[in-house]
């Protein structure tokens, strides 16, 4: 392998609309298209199969779409950040776009291992009164555990949803369901879903939209909360605590 | 069906309500890179390409990609794309009154102008019902008025077009490039002309409307290649044969009997706007088509006939366009596309070029349909290029040289394993074969000798690698098909063919075999649904309306329902399958013509009989017929872009003859005429790949 210099760049996203609807590996495999598409000279893993350097924060389940979603890049030759935002957009599809490109350090920690948390933004239709609606919601806080049963490859699990919700803030009613904040724990091997909490809520099938709005974790200098652009003003993020990145645009 | 969800964009509202509990739902709701939405107000021609099957198989169609591209060109014409959606967003759909819609514009289809459905196997065929009538169609096509879009097919399956025409109001035979513009163009003409737009919910009904749909069959009647069944009538005899096809009185001037196969004299330039799926697809890799067509001449081979003549594209046209896809698509894999691609003539270097350029970005050349030989092998070591080396696929088709001579795809074992030995000492770990059973003259010792051969290739293996050398075999049975030598045969009984599965299940048992094969009331039902007449279209709508549907998926197959449509309309799928036709019996596919004559393929089955095996007719042309229909074609094209020979004074750059002349005759098979062998004419391009002749 060549000793050229290389670069880590940390690439903030947003999906929106229909392409909330691919999964994380496709999702996956549409950066890695874009990125080849641009021109840019990502890094590959040697051996057999070589796999481009790229990793994620944290996996968008399907349906979701994220406003400041993040990944790292490795590049080799370095290329200017605001050179490679502006490749890169006009090579994604319909939906995703690039909020912000900047450079971290080659040994700074794994992104997936910084994710501490993710607050998600959920409307759900419901016929419910806004006092049951949040009493519900209350009582999900209010008791001590809520098992639920998951289907992994290896069989259904049942699991604890409870220590992974962190907090839950009702919203108001909006169209015909209503909306609220939920701030969950993201950590490998211990993640709340918010398609979870729906089941806990008996609303699992039940039309949604979600949002994540960022993900919270170990703090980068010069990182600042990403919830930047009104919809989330009401969301009191403690500051610094939110990985994001620099604010969107 | 009454459809109150109808607009773009009550269409999106409605499936955002329910996608996320669908699986794989990312196929539902298009917003690929290379995908293409024109604005529906202004363009006045909307072609809707539809293929019956789910998006992930049908996105690894080339064919209707190749047309959404050709159709997008046009400014003043639209092509989108819509595909079947899986059982469970179907029942979804069929609940909340969701119509059938375009991937680009969520435009229900009957919203468009003409419906293009692709049809490369019979297997779609119920699925196409599934399809109008998601859509909200009626299924026949003598119930559509002219309000309704115009329902077309193309594709291979479409080449017997009878078992399936009652429901399309026409079918494209042969190669679509130029044809689909002249169906649209035909269209427009006729709905500006009649001042008709088909739209969901305007069906007024009335004489008016089914007497212009009259004149729009009659004007794309004209259109060579296009067949417009209800032009015609077929009667039958007793028992059930086809007595005669005929034009309908008052269709002479405008419908043609037979219907002679489009090609195109020059293959167009590649497509290298490839739409790039968000999702994991069938084929998840962009193609170049590097040759249409295939000289060898195997006997049982559906495309060796229907794809002729042969086309080679240009070695620098192919090497731009694999930088074009590469550019515009971002793929990590691109594959050359041909029924052989081991006779395309500038193979070894396209491979070295392509290699040269891209081997150190991490884009990787997949090359399928490789002869058993050992450049074979040298093309494949320049691909790998230090990768892991897992398989290399190869089809002998028949495991005893005899049955191999009967086929005409001649190999001998000895040269077969001498290419295993290459394949293992380079270190591939697993051979791939591929193997029919129910072959013409097949007998239990050429199935026997499936399972030999496939120990003796292991054993090769095993010098090599020890155990961890494997051989991955599939068995399929031969399915007569039509347009080919093999169109008169029976297709073998079914209580044999599952003895000789179980028989090679047998003998493959241990780890160091993988045997797949496929269950025989599958291939039954692709038997009769490709050798069908007109009366399968009674029998292919019941067993719809009784559940089958997504034919092709096993774990969907549904014999009962096929069992019982064929009981209630009377008929026997195994007079369709398993009757030997004569050869001078009218085939209900003979008024479609490929280009090929019948001739041929009768003097081919009974050389087939008499183990006589003919050269590439690359190498000498044996007159199927090709070159005298398309005369016109040939001329226009450049003498070495065809596997024909050139046609003109001074230019017969290879010999020909009015019959086939056998390079040998098989001992077993014909005895008496085993010494007659001859040489092939022209041995320089077998020699140039350094092969040894047989």
């Amino acid at each position: 392998m060549s000793q050229r210099k290389r670069q880590r760049l940390r690439v903030t996203f947003s999906t929106e609309g229909s392409i909330k609807y691919v999964g994380h590996l496709d999702l996956a495999s549409v950066w890695e298209r874009a990125l080849r598409r641009a021109g840019l000279p990502v890094l590959y893993s040697q051996g057999f199969h070589p796999q481009p350097k790229i990793h994620f924060a944290s996996a968008l389940p399907v349906g979701v779409s994220g406003r400041a979603e993040l990944m790292d890049v490795w590049l080799s030759p370095p290329q200017q950040p605001d050179d490679v935002a502006r490749r890169l957009q006009p090579m994604l599809p319909r939906g995703l776009h690039v909020r912000a490109v900047f450079e971290v350090p080659l040994r700074a920690p794994a992104l997936q291992t910084q994710v501490r948390g993710a607050m998600y933004r959920i409307w759900v239709e419901s016929d419910a009164t806004a006092t049951a609606f949040r009493a519900q919601l209350e009582a999900l806080l209010a008791s001590a555990e809520i098992f639920l049963t998951r289907r992994r490859k290896k069989g259904v699990v049942r699991y604890n949803l409870r220590p992974l919700i962190q907090e839950v803030r009702f919203l108001g009613r909006e169209e015909d369901g209503y909306a609220f904040f939920a701030r969950l724990q993201s950590e490998t091997g211990s993640t709340g879903r918010p398609d979870a909490l729906l089941q806990a809520l008996q609303l699992a099938d039940a039309p949604r939209r979600i949002e994540r709005l960022c993900l919270l974790g170990v703090t980068l200098d010069g990182c600042e909360i990403s919830v930047a652009d009104g919809a989330g003003a009401d969301v009191n993020i403690p500051a610094g605590e939110c990985i994001a990145n620099q604010p969107g645009h | 069906m009454h459809h109150s969800i109808d607009t773009p964009e009550a269409i999106w509202r409605a499936l955002d309500r329910f996608l996320f509990r669908v699986r794989q739902p990312a196929r539902y709701v298009g917003g690929e890179v290379n995908s293409i939405q024109k604005n529906w107000d202004e363009i006045s021609s909307r072609l809707v390409l539809l293929f019956p099957d789910t998006y992930e198989i049908g996105m690894s169609n080339l064919g209707m990609m190749i047309l959404y591209d050709i159709v997008n060109e046009q400014a003043n014409m639209l092509a989108e794309r819509a595909f079947l959606p899986w059982v469970d967003m179907e029942a979804e759909m069929r609940q909340r009154g969701i119509p059938l819609y375009s991937l680009e514009s969520f435009q229900p289809l009957g919203n468009f102008d003409v419906i293009g459905v692709t049809l490369p196997y019979e297997q779609l065929f119920t699925n196409v019902l599934s399809a109008l009538d998601l859509a909200g169609f009626p299924l026949r096509a003598a119930d559509r008025d002219a309000s309704w879009p115009l329902v077309v097919a193309g594709g291979s399956a479409g080449l017997n077009p009878e078992p399936m025409h009652a429901f399309f109001d026409a079918f494209f035979i042969g190669e679509g490039e130029e044809g689909v513009l002249d169906i649209m163009r035909s269209y427009e003409t006729w709905r500006r002309k009649f001042d008709i737009r088909p739209r969901v919910g305007w069906h007024p009904g009335g004489a008016q409307l089914r007497t212009t749909k009259d004149i729009l069959l009659r004007s794309l009647a004209h259109i060579p290649g296009l067949y417009v069944p209800a032009l015609y009538d077929v009667r039958y005899y007793a028992d059930g044969r086809v007595r005669d096809i005929r034009i309908k009185p008052g269709y002479e001037k405008d419908a043609a009997l037979p219907v002679q196969k489009r090609i195109m004299a020059i293959l167009p330039p590649p497509l290298t706007r490839y739409i790039v799926p968000n999702i994991k697809t069938i084929h998840n890799r962009p193609s170049v088509e590097i040759q249409r067509g295939c000289t060898r001449g195997c006997r049982f081979c559906q495309a060796g006939i229907i794809f002729r003549p042969v086309r080679e594209r240009p070695l620098d046209e192919v090497l731009r366009a694999v930088d074009e896809i590469i550019d515009s698509t971002g793929y990590e894999e691109i594959s050359f596309l041909s029924l052989s691609a081991s006779d395309y003539s500038r193979i070894g270097e396209l491979t070295q070029a392509v290699v040269a350029k891209y081997a150190d970005q991490n884009i990787s050349i997949a090359l399928p349909s490789l002869r058993i030989e050992s450049f074979s092998v040298q093309l494949m070591e320049t691909l790998a290029q230090g990768r892991r080396r897992s398989g290399f696929t190869f089809a002998p088709e028949a495991a005893t040289d005899r049955l191999r001579d009967v086929i005409n795809k001649p190999i001998s074992t000895e040269a077969l394993l001498a290419v295993a030995d290459q394949v293992y000492s380079r270190g591939w770990t697993t051979i791939k074969l591929y193997f029919m059973i129910g072959h013409p003259t097949q007998t239990m010792a050429d199935v026997e000798a499936i399972a030999d051969l496939a120990h003796q290739v292991w054993h090769v293996g095993k010098h090599y690698l020890g155990h961890k050398a494997k051989v991955r075999l599939t068995i399929s049975t031969l399915v007569p098909k039509p347009h080919t030598p093999f169109q008169w045969v029976a297709m073998a009984d079914e209580t044999e063919i599952r003895a000789q599965i179980a028989y090679l299940q047998h003998r493959l048992g241990g780890s160091a075999f993988h045997l797949n094969w496929n269950d025989p009331r599958e291939t039954l039902m692709e038997a009769f649904l490709s050798r069908g007449d007109r009366r399968l279209s009674d029998v292919i709508q019941r067993a719809w309306e009784l559940g089958a549907r997504f034919d092709a998926w096993e774990d969907q197959f549904n014999d009962v329902a096929w069992q019982q449509a064929f009981a209630e309309h009377g008929l026997d799928p195994d007079w369709y399958a398993r009757r030997p036709r004569d050869l001078d019996e009218l085939l209900p596919w003979d008024h479609i013509h490929v280009g090929v004559d019948k001739s041929f393929l009768q003097e081919q089955y009974r050389l087939a009989l008499a183990g006589g095996v003919v050269d590439d007719c690359h190498e000498h042309c044996y007159s199927c017929g090709i070159l005298s229909h398309y005369r016109r074609e040939r001329r226009q094209a450049p003498d070495d872009a065809w596997g024909c020979p050139a046609l003109g004074r001074g230019k017969a750059h290879q010999p020909v003859s009015a019959h086939a002349v056998p390079m040998y005759f098989n001992p077993e098979m014909s005895p008496e005429q085993a010494n007659t062998t001859r040489r092939p004419q022209r041995l320089s391009r077998l020699q140039a790949i350094g092969e040894e002749t047989p």
